[in-house]
């Protein structure tokens, strides 16, 4: 008869709702979509296709030990027994840590991870007990500028705000691309952006501001105004001065909410219009019609993702996106910028930080470090030099998702150990000592922490069970970094509270009981799901405003202090002398790749997605004799990569564009991926004690200038 | 193409893929029959296609046609598995007097013309005639009703070919009618392809031979959502202001051909004017009336439906137009033939869309595979290298993957000077030169 089970996806944030029918013998048949969920979400073919993933003939069932040199790019694997595993690699990180101190251990924690609650708490709790700050992450590759300008700006790390879609009458959407993305930092129902089709229906505009025509852009949403890669920082600050121009301030709330007004007044008034019109291509009669039309707006929204976060200035450009929603009268209002209700809806203040040295320089972190990572741009370097000495990834391909993927193969045999935890053999854990197999998402319990976290507009907490056992000998992160911690002699959830534990149970609980629930109550709710009461947007400044004086810092010290103002004029007077012809990288995500998850399997590796073509617009094309398919080489300073054209006229000409998660010639455990390799475009991006943005630590992955040429 | 591509997908299985090609150049219908100003429905080349044909476990071998110079038997031997992906290449006629008459074509012939088929290249298509009727209303003859009546300035932005467009330049033609042998609820047209005429700049649209409802309609009741959206279309269509139109398409109706009449050329279409009726299943069919009506026109062009033809050596079944077939598997009354397979319209009909090709092929690949797992494929006789000598042995002129690339370059590079996507090679001697330019074909690697 087999049963069906309510669950949801984790792939992204929106957490899409999911019906997993489950055979006799407790094997999952199908992922459908759940429509009667109550969040209104409907998964998409990433989620709904994931026991491609689940069932990959590829995917790791046993710990493995590599044989070979880490010199030898294809690793010579053994089988090992967990225990022996687990022993050998303590027993190293022990002397390691004993004779070299804790932050000669570092961690990579990948995107996954984020929707892995229990594992995230876990991998937390494991870098805290070790001791180390050598921490890194995918956030510096996608979105640590908007937690750290929400510290900065409102006091806490976890202030970040959510765009008042349901409700708004103008929407401007920068650097993201929704209806292929899904909202990011945010979890928004997945509903192919029908959101957006509302704000129009009830009479509301959106623009979008991207240097490629993207596909949320239509006719039913809105134009997408092509601006030049890396230049949206100008833009907004433009914009803001523009609205000041206009008398559009809502000088009342600035003062009564707002610290140090002028100094961003006189900031914002630096970069009049008519001065960025060039850098940006986009003219000042239409930044000021766009500041006309906010100030004109019910209420307005500005939306800025991956695309801006990682093109050099995430750090002002987001804060200057918050200002003019707080100098509008937009933030904490309906309509506008908000933080929805969430299971902890707590903001803890940020008011420490702790420091780590390093060769290439002392970085400041948070205390706690909470969602904050060190700048990953820099890995080679720290290996090179020695500063670190064992590397444990954690649900990670930072080989690939990072740049310098040649500097840290040659940098990784320096290392005395190497660790990866994943469902997969990837490019990274090929180069690790030991392969360590964990569980993928259909094979744990979890709740939806991440999006449930203030991010969704409807708040819902949603409890899952495992829809399977995990198979073979595959283990939880949970367990597998207890069992770490205990062979290091260091104080281990195995030990003191929880004997049995395996998979977090506790940890669940400890969350739902915030909200007086158990796992218990939640499985005995429609879809063992909880919803929230909705909270007024005007909480935002009670509940996020976490500086002692509970105000908006319109132009915080630490801005000053990491130089950003400085380096933002720099950066104009380096694109205002920039050649005519050059050529801009940007970053492209499909339907058909999620970073380096979906790169095993065969049926998002079709067409071009078996390469990674390089988008470029037929008049860039034609100015250089290129034809669709034409064999060229994309270079730069800081590498050559392969690959073949593929005319694409949304892009703005000067920009070419690829997508990140390729590169899988060296992958030798992944034999769809490895058979469709793709050109891995980080290996054109900066690596590097100047690569990074200061304060974020973010890399610089998008709007690098490369040239091209014919093969 | 999706054959070869659900067969490349598989990296489990070691597969090798010789692409046999009857013309110089790849794509069949998406380069020779899709219209010339719907280049989105080509991207599937761009963005799928080219990347199995570059696949190195696929070779490219164009200008080859079975029958003539390899025998399906010959096939048979050489390989572990054949599909036969031939398409349609002829269609259903109308089977009235003066069929014949010169003036009236096939709309397949008009298609294949205007992209530029070598087979089709220097058609004497007469365009002098004020009137055009198309016989049919699907998604062909709206087609050929858009190039006859859009601006050429706008044709002269597409790839289509130089032929055409010189014939376009001096055609006379101001009116299309679009012959439905039923009513406007059973058009056979596509939404999509409706909303386009809007879009035609100064073209009037009409509708004649049966009025169209208002929207409180008993006899909409009962009608599908996809029958009102197209109805509700054509109301728009028909009901906007128009002054001064400089062409004009009539949908008429409830009327089919009855026959062509002229001396010595079309000179005029009779009419019978239809009723519906229904048969004893209770379908809707036009039944013929004793109304007629005689339409004035220079061109008849029939788009009733593409039909394939019978392939030489290969099972037929001649009431459906397809290669006998039972799910992809090559049957002989019934009786299968082992390693043998067919894909797309000849396999099915000629019915659907480009991509209902990819689920037909997939039936068909998983077919195969799994004759091939239990041992029902016999393994080939000879090598690929031997296979390549044969075929350059009987067509000299072979075209392979590099010179199709010369080819697409060319007509891409002399498209480009004039703000075209491409200018087509039209005649197969200028194909074939184009491709073995530079390198000779001797030089050419013997992969």
């Amino acid at each position: 008869m087999g049963k069906q089970v309510h669950s949801f996806c984790r792939i992204c944030e929106p957490t899409c709702p999911l019906i997993a029918d489950i055979d006799d013998t407790g094997k999952v048949t199908a992922l459908r979509p759940d429509s009667t969920h109550p969040s209104g979400g409907i998964a998409c073919h990433k989620g709904l296709s994931f026991l491609e993933v689940h069932n990959d003939p590829d995917r790791l069932n046993w710990p493995q030990r590599r044989l070979n040199l880490r010199t030898e790019a294809e690793g010579d694997y053994a089988q090992v027994g967990w225990d022996e595993a687990l022993a050998d690699i303590g027993g190293r990180m022990k002397s390691i840590r004993d004779e070299h101190g804790p932050n000669s251990i570092a961690v990579y924690v990948g995107n996954p991870m984020v929707f892995d609650t229990t594992g995230a708490m876990m991998a937390e709790m494991f870098k805290n007990t070790l001791g180390t700050l050598m921490r890194f992450s995918s956030n510096t590759q996608d979105t640590q500028n908007k937690v750290i300008a929400a510290g900065e700006a409102f006091g806490s790390l976890g202030s970040f705000t959510v765009p008042d879609l349901q409700n708004t009458d103008y929407l401007l959407c920068l650097g993201s691309n929704p209806r292929v993305s899904r909202w990011t930092v945010m979890s928004m129902p997945n509903d192919d952006v029908d959101v957006l089709r509302r704000i129009r229906g009830r009479g509301g505009k959106i623009r979008f501001v991207n240097p490629r025509r993207v596909e949320s852009s239509t006719e039913e949403t809105g134009p997408t105004l092509r601006i030049k890669p890396g230049t949206d920082v100008y833009f907004l600050i433009a914009l803001l001065n523009e609205i000041e121009l206009k008398g559009g301030f809502r000088e009342d709330l600035l003062q009564e909410h707002g610290i140090h007004v002028n100094e961003l007044k006189a900031f914002a008034r630096r970069y009049p219009a008519e001065r960025v019109a060039g850098v940006i291509g986009i003219p000042a009669e239409t930044v000021s019609e766009i500041a006309g039309e906010i100030i004109a707006a019910r209420s307005a929204c500005i939306f800025l993702s991956t695309g801006v976060n990682q093109s050099r200035q995430g750090v002002l450009a987001y804060h200057v996106a918050e200002m003019i929603a707080f100098a509008t009268g937009n933030l904490g209002r309906r309509g506008g910028h908000y933080k929805p209700n969430g299971l902890r809806n707590e903001f803890k203040p940020f008011d420490k930080v702790q420091e780590i040295t390093t060769s290439v320089g002392t970085f400041e972190l948070p205390d706690p470090v909470s969602y904050m990572a060190l700048p990953a741009s820099i890995l080679p370097e720290l290996i090179e030099n020695g500063d670190i000495r064992a590397f444990i990834t954690i649900g990670g391909n930072p080989l690939l998702s990072v740049g310098g993927e040649e500097r840290i193969r040659a940098a990784f045999p320096k290392l005395e150990l190497t660790v990866s935890i994943d469902i997969f053999r990837s490019a990274t854990a090929e180069m690790s000592d030991y392969v360590l197999p964990a569980t993928d998402w259909m094979e744990r319990m979890d709740i939806n922490f991440l999006s449930s976290n203030s991010m969704q507009p409807l708040p819902f907490i949603q409890f899952t069970d495992p829809l399977e056992r995990p198979a073979h000998d595959r283990r939880h992160v949970v367990w597998t970094l207890s069992r770490l911690l205990q062979e290091m002699a260091l104080p281990s959830p195995l030990l003191d509270s929880d004997p049995e534990m395996t998979d977090g149970v506790g940890l669940i609980e400890g969350l739902l009981q915030l909200r007086d629930l158990s796992i218990e109550k939640i499985t005995a709710l429609d879809h063992s799901t909880a919803l929230l009461p909705e909270e007024p947007p005007e909480a935002f400044y009670e509940k996020c405003l976490q500086h002692p004086h509970k105000k908006v810092d319109c132009c915080p010290s630490a801005f000053v202090r990491t130089r950003l103002f400085e380096r933002c004029e720099e950066i104009l007077a380096e694109l205002e002398r920039e050649p005519d012809d050059t050529l801009k990288l940007i970053s492209l995500r499909t339907r058909y790749m999620h970073n380096s998850w979906l790169a095993n399997a065969a049926k998002f590796r079709r067409g071009k997605e078996t390469t990674n073509p390089l988008n470029m617009c037929e008049a860039d094309a034609s100015a250089r004799g290129l034809f669709n398919g034409d064999v060229v080489r994309i270079s730069n300073e800081h590498g050559t990569i392969d690959s073949q054209i593929l005319v694409n006229n949304d892009l703005r000409p000067g920009v070419v564009a690829m997508s990140h998660g390729y590169g899988h010639s060296r992958s030798f455990g992944l034999r769809v991926a490895r058979q469709h390799p793709g050109a891995n475009c980080n290996i054109l991006m900066p690596t590097g004690p100047h690569s990074y943005e200061p304060l974020s630590y973010m890399s610089w992955l998008t709007a690098v200038p490369v040239s091209v040429a014919k093969l | 193409m999706y054959a070869a591509q659900h067969l490349l997908e598989r990296s489990d299985l070691a597969v090798e893929i010789d692409l046999y090609e009857r013309l110089p150049t790849p794509w069949g219908l998406v380069r020779a029959g899709v219209a010339p100003d719907h280049p989105e429905k080509k991207l599937v080349i761009d963005r799928q296609f080219s990347f199995a044909l570059q696949d190195s476990r696929l070779r490219y071998l164009g200008n080859v046609e079975i029958g003539r110079d390899v025998r399906p038997a010959e096939l048979a031997e050489w390989y572990d598995a054949a599909i036969y992906a031939t398409g349609a290449a002829s269609d259903t006629r109308m089977g009235i007097p003066g069929e014949e008459l010169p003036g009236c074509w096939a709309a397949r012939e008009f298609v294949s013309f205007y992209n530029g088929h070598p087979d089709f290249a220097d058609l004497k298509i007469d365009l002098q005639s004020e009137r055009a009727i198309v016989v049919g209303n699907g998604n062909v003859a709206l087609d050929v009703a858009r190039i006859l009546t859009m601006p050429v300035a706008e044709l002269e932005r597409t790839d289509i070919s130089d032929q055409a467009l010189a014939a376009l330049r001096d055609s006379r033609v101001r009116e299309v009618v679009l012959l439905g042998r039923r009513g406007h609820l059973q058009g056979a047209f596509a939404n999509p392809e409706l909303e386009e005429l809007e879009h035609i700049p100064g073209v009037e649209v009409t509708a004649e031979g049966e009025d169209l409802p208002d929207d409180d309609d008993v006899m909409l009741d009962g009608a599908d959502w996809t029958t009102r959206r197209k109805l509700d279309t054509l109301k728009r269509l028909v009901r906007r202001p128009s002054s001064n139109p400089r062409k004009r398409i009539i949908f008429r109706f409830l009327s089919s051909p009855v026959e062509i009449v002229g001396n010595g050329r079309v000179e005029q279409l009779l009419v019978a004017r239809n009723r519906l009726e229904r048969d004893a299943g209770g379908r809707l069919f036009a039944a013929a009336t004793e109304e007629q009506e005689v339409l004035q026109a220079g061109l008849v062009l029939r788009a009733i439906g593409y039909r394939g033809d019978p392939f030489p050596g290969l099972p037929f079944d001649t009431r459906r137009g397809v290669i006998a077939n039972l799910g992809g598997r090559i049957a002989d009354d019934g009786k299968v033939w082992p390693g043998a397979y067919v894909t797309g319209w000849i396999k099915r009909g000629c019915r659907g869309i480009i991509g209902s090709n990819k689920r037909c092929a997939a039936e068909t690949v998983a077919a195969l595979l799994e004759d091939r797992a239990v041992g029902r494929l016999r393994a080939p006789e000879i090598g690929r290298d031997s296979v390549l000598a044969i075929l350059r042995d009987r067509q000299p002129e072979l075209v392979r993957l590099d010179g199709w690339r010369r080819i697409d370059h060319a007509e891409r590079s002399a498209g480009r000077e004039l703000g075209r996507p491409r200018r087509k090679l039209t005649r197969t001697g200028e194909l074939l030169a184009c491709a073995a330019a530079e390198q000779g074909l001797h030089q050419e690697s013997s992969r």
